[in-house]
């Protein structure tokens, strides 16, 4: 007799991930959990000024305590680095010159930590203290002094974009209202639980082996080998579990060159493990960022033109800065309908760390001002703001003006679903004072169509191995960091073959073991490793389906995969026909004896879509995931207090793989988002962290998360694996302009200026107050 | 690890950074503000434990925890204001572990103390480099060369309940000895390497008193408030201790007297502003705020207690329990 059921397809269940017993069981294994014999600690000495130049720098009393092993400076590591090639600015230590408080000079190893710390202190560096450039004002004031002087044309404006779509001017004349306003966005990090760590061991043959707290092994491996001046064959990069990156982790950093270099020059294997006030200082989090909108509106609502201009506030190092200044522009063609379009960034250097990919990279500050932007025309024009967004929803299967092609497209299911969850319609303005709701939407890219590098190859491979026990291995290069990319891998790789994922053993983030994927960023695994793992397992299926079909007689398209088992023979899944069948492991061996190994490898390359604009380079990609939220929230106008107190959250993520990560992703944006709305801020004063500890700096507790209601939306896109798309980064673009547009409907205040907190929000209570209103 | 001492005698107490729950001295051993040996207080005697002072008061010892302290029935009846601080301060983890005489005795939280690469005047060196910084994390009433507020929620409900601290060898002395004025180079507090805080000793409660606390704060819980009050009211008596305002535990007493003649707070918290020596325009908001914190109080507390005239000011309509509910602020 067979069992009741047949194997259920994991794709679209809510499933506790593959990976997820061990992290909860405290058993996986973090960088800082890894121990080597005679592993030594290092430390760095920071730097105390926003900007100098390095005089002189004093090892000798360090170097002569007991137990330290040796230390490295700047000169020795002199090649610069960075992930975007036309933009490598960066040294593991400071070379000539600090750029902000913080930055690393030396890196001591010794026998264990508080060794390392003492020899820190015991270091001396004689500075000739330059004045530092820490706003955007100072950035673009070219008489202040330039920060990365030695460049060719040496500028604190790293780069400038500027680009044009259509008639803007033409978009204005005709438009029936025209708002301009301008909108500051804060810096805010991403305050990852794990902290940023690397071990470094020279093998027995020479050869380097570096454990990086990483979301991107491939680009960390290449960077590490060329600043060693290795050969990229020569250094093997492990990810072991990440606590995971929000983008905190995506560029190289002086843990892993350090680590990496110091056990080459000291012949011990070297850990470094920062400390969380150190995390601030790596930083790469999102850009403060001053924006200018105009936008211009028909009397009927329909967009006719946008313009805009945005000046990021970098930090000392370029890092993804380059991409940042794309991404400030080019979404604002989605998912609103726009035929001209004209925008202009500045991505500027400052005397402060470093800012890179946080969560939304880029889009997440433009996208606060658009947002805010519509309901303000809505106003003015006597609009619903929920159908002022629908009228100007893009369709499927469209161009933009900037020539993004897209193609599946679920945002106006997104609006629907959460207007009518929350009664937006009927509720909003009648909850008093006090109390508010607010709507924004939003789109976001899966994966970037063109490498950061310039090459031809994949994006992403996935090699799948099955062999005759029937265990089936995933390898790939992927970083899992928590956001679930084992599980997607397994999931795809199970469905195809009638397996529980568990069944899979999935193998990642190991330069010599997996093939190579780009990363954990911009939203790309799901598609693109997914696809990846698809191409790898459906010929070795083909294979399977053949040899059980010649077994038993059928046609190829009558095999079935998962068939219930036999529980008296004590087997699994099996595979073949409504009558006749064999098992899992049987089927294997039939294949395994008719095609010889049963080992594939599966990539994924974007598809070559041609733009009209060859300048679009940044900002393409195969898909794009869209977002819409409504957020209730309760303003105390005694005390500022702004409390977030619901959040309907619908997401178009093409399909559903696994319901629970999903949810938890689109539920771990709209959190993020509601510390970057009401509390979160990298804020400094004279170049200083101001809250350099998580007691500070203000991510918020249980108490502050509202609940969350989640609506996914699947609108199966064609290219996407199964028809997915992302929900790791997309469902956050919304979340603050849905926040400020509630604090619209509750107080009557436009706040352009995140985070909302009590003392803005009385700032703002007593202008009003001054200027005769309510 | 720095050098870590455990004595087992209060005699032996001294010399050295002493540490009880040490979620304060364990932080700042990371920042190099540590300088001297630790002295863990874990096997000293006599520190622990809530039971009563003579002639009807209660004594806290100095290692008593701040959620044992929430929790405790008596200062629950008797000082409520007092129980409701300590439960609702930092989070529970920190409620855990920190203790009534740590929470008193913690350093500042300003950044440029924080930091091991600067000596401002709170850790040995001169001046403030966060002076003339705008930012609502500022004292604005400071009245030394530090502009940090003082991080002690539970020193203000000392003050509120007119408490004495019981230091050895000194004696039993006031709160406002305990911190002085501010100006101390190097501490927030006047407790000497060669002293050890032992309890805190409150006066028996007034006849009708009443007493409450409310912070205003731009994270609901594990935070240090932007401003926050404990009033402590009866017939003919109030007492307005204030945080997140000065440099060192304050009471205001033109609030308090405001208070008791039912004048409206907003002259008072403008006077104040008018001649606060750090105003900036961050910290200006801390004045409606610090109003408005006192009359949210007042109102949980039903107004001013009988025998007094009425205020003058509508009470703002805020009926909030007086432990925290589940989620929320209030």
């Amino acid at each position: 007799m067979r069992q009741p059921e047949p194997v259920p397809s994991p794709i679209g269940a809510y499933a506790r991930k593959i990976d997820g017993r061990e992290r909860i069981a405290g058993r996986a294994q973090f960088v800082a959990d890894l121990t080597v014999p005679r592993m030594a600690h290092a430390k760095f000495v920071r730097s105390p000024h926003p900007h100098a130049r390095i005089v002189a720098i004093h090892l000798d009393a360090a170097l002569a305590l007991p137990g330290v092993f040796g230390a490295c400076i700047g000169e020795e590591l002199p090649k610069r680095y960075g992930v975007i090639p036309v933009a490598q600015d960066e040294t593991a230590l400071a070379l000539g010159k600090v750029r902000y408080i913080g930055e690393p000079v030396v890196c001591i190893a010794a026998v264990d930590e508080e060794t390392a710390h003492r020899a820190c202190a015991a270091v001396r560096v004689d500075y000739e203290v330059l004045p530092p450039v820490l706003t955007i004002e100072d950035a673009l004031d070219a008489s202040k002094p330039v920060i990365h002087d030695y460049a060719r044309k040496p500028s604190n404006v790293l780069r400038r974009v500027h680009q044009a779509y259509g008639n803007v001017d033409a978009g204005f004349a005709a438009a029936e209202v025209v708002i301009e306003e301008e909108y500051v966005y804060p810096g805010s990090t991403h305050a990852a639980l794990e902290s940023h760590a690397a071990l470094a061991q020279v093998e027995p043959d020479g050869k380097l082996t570096l454990w990086s707290s990483t979301q991107n092994p491939h680009y960390v491996h290449r960077d590490v080998a060329r600043v060693l001046g290795l050969r990229e064959q020569d250094v093997r990069l492990i990810k072991p579990a990440v606590g995971a990156g929000y983008g905190g982790k995506c560029d190289p950093f002086c843990t892993d060159i350090c680590s990496a270099y110091l056990a080459r020059k000291l012949g011990r294997p070297v850990r470094i493990v920062l400390e969380r006030e150190e995390v601030f200082y790596a930083h790469r989090g999102r850009h403060p960022t001053r924006l200018w909108l105009k936008m211009g509106f028909s009397a009927a609502g329909d967009i006719t033109a946008i313009d805009f201009k945005a000046w990021a506030d970098g930090g000392a190092y370029a890092s993804y800065g380059v991409v940042t200044s794309y991404y400030l522009g080019v979404f604002m063609t989605l998912p609103y309908r726009v035929e001209n379009y004209r925008f202009e960034s500045h991505r500027l250097y400052t005397n402060k760390p470093p800012c890179g990919p946080k969560r939304g990279h880029g889009a997440i500050q433009p996208r606060f001002a658009l947002e805010a932007h519509l309901d303000k025309a809505a106003a003015r024009l006597g609009l619903d703001p929920a159908e002022l967004r629908r009228r100007n929803c893009i369709e499927p299967n469209t161009e933009t003006c900037n020539g993004l092609r897209v193609t599946s497209v679920g945002i106006r299911e997104c609006i629907d679903a959460v207007v009518k969850a929350s009664g937006y319609e009927t509720r909003r303005g009648t909850l008093g004072p006090g109390r508010g709701l607010g709507l924004a939407a939003s789109a976001y890219m899966c994966g970037a169509l063109h490498p950061v590098y310039q090459n031809e190859m994949p994006h992403s491979a996935v090699q799948v191995k099955i062999d005759r026990s029937g265990e089936v291995v995933v390898s790939a290069g992927t970083a899992d960091i928590g956001q679930g990319s084992n599980h997607m891998l397994a999931g795809l790789v199970a469905a195809e073959l009638g397996l529980h994922p568990e069944d899979i053993r999935v193998i990642e983030g190991d330069t010599s073991l997996t093939p190579v994927d780009l990363g954990s960023y911009s939203s790309r695994v799901t598609f693109m490793a997914g696809n990846a793992a698809l191409a790898g397992v459906r010929p070795l299926r083909a294979k399977i389906v053949e040899a059980v079909a010649a077994k038993l007689g059928c046609a190829p398209e009558e095999v079935r995969f998962g068939l219930a088992g036999h529980p008296e023979r004590g087997d699994g899944p099996r595979v073949g026909t409504e009558t006749s069948d064999v098992s899992w492991v049987d089927a294997v061996w039939l294949a395994e004896e008719r095609f010889g190994p049963l080992i594939h490898a599966g990539g994924y390359t974007p598809p070559k879509i041609g733009s009209r604009f060859r300048r679009q380079s940044v900002g393409p990609s195969p898909a794009y995931s869209f977002t819409a939220q409504v957020a209730e929230v309760a303003v105390d106008e005694e005390t500022g207090e702004v409390r977030v107190e619901k959040v309907w959250v619908a997401h178009d993520c093409g399909r559903v793989l696994n319901l629970a990560i999903v949810e938890g992703q689109i539920e771990g944006c709209v959190y993020m988002g509601v510390g970057e709305a009401v509390s979160e801020e990298q804020a400094y004063d004279k170049g200083l962290i101001r809250a350099p500890s998580l007691l500070e700096y203000k991510v918020p507790t249980i108490h502050e998360c509202p609940e969350i209601v989640v609506f996914p939306v699947e609108s199966h896109d064609p290219e996407g694996p199964l028809g997915a798309k992302e929900a790791g980064e997309g469902p956050q673009l919304s979340t603050v302009p849905a926040i400020a547009n509630a604090i619209h409907d509750a107080t009557g205040l436009w706040l352009n200026d995140p985070p909302f907190t009590p003392e803005k929000v009385l700032r703002a209570l007593d202008r009003r107050r001054r200027s005769g209103g309510r | 690890m720095s050098d870590v001492r455990h004595p087992t005698l209060r005699a032996q107490a001294i010399w050295g950074e002493r540490r009880a729950g040490g979620t304060d001295v364990m932080d700042r051993l990371h920042h190099g503000r540590i300088a001297a040996p630790i002295v863990d207080l874990r096997d000293v005697p006599g520190l622990d434990g809530v039971g009563p002072a003579p002639g009807g008061g209660l004594r806290v010892g100095s290692a008593v925890r701040l959620a044992e302290l929430a929790a405790d029935e008596r200062v629950r009846a008797g000082w409520p204001a007092l129980a409701d601080a300590a439960g609702g301060l930092a989070n529970p983890q920190i409620r855990n572990v920190a203790t009534f005489g740590g929470s008193l005795l913690q350093r500042t939280r300003c950044a440029w103390f924080r930091s091991p690469d600067f000596r401002c005047y709170k850790a040995g060196g001169t001046g403030c480099p966060a002076a003339g910084v705008d930012h609502p994390w500022h004292a604005p009433l400071s009245t030394g060369p530090c502009v940090a507020p003082h991080p002690s929620t539970l020193a203000l409900a000392l003050l509120a309940f007119d408490a004495k601290v019981e230091i050895e060898p000194r004696g039993l002395i006031e709160v406002a000895a305990l911190y002085g004025d501010g100006m101390a180079a190097g501490a927030e507090h006047t407790v000497t390497e060669e002293e050890l805080l032992v309890a805190a000793i409150l006066p028996p409660p007034r006849p009708g008193a009443v007493s409450g606390w409310f912070r205003v704060a731009s994270r609901g819980r594990a935070e240090w408030p932007l401003v926050e009050v404990i009033l402590h009211l009866a017939p003919g008596f109030a007492r307005v201790a204030v945080g997140g305002m000065h440099s060192v535990p304050a009471r205001v007493p033109e609030l308090e007297a405001a208070l008791l003649a039912g004048a409206p707070l907003d002259p008072v918290v403008a006077t104040l502003a008018a001649s606060a020596p750090h105003a900036s325009t961050s910290t200006r908001t801390k004045f409606p705020q610090l109003a408005r914190a006192v009359e949210i109080v007042v109102a949980r507390l039903g107004g001013v207690p009988a025998a007094l005239p009425a205020p003058s000011f509508a009470p703002p309509a805020v009926p909030a329990p007086a432990t925290p509910a589940p989620r929320g602020r209030r």
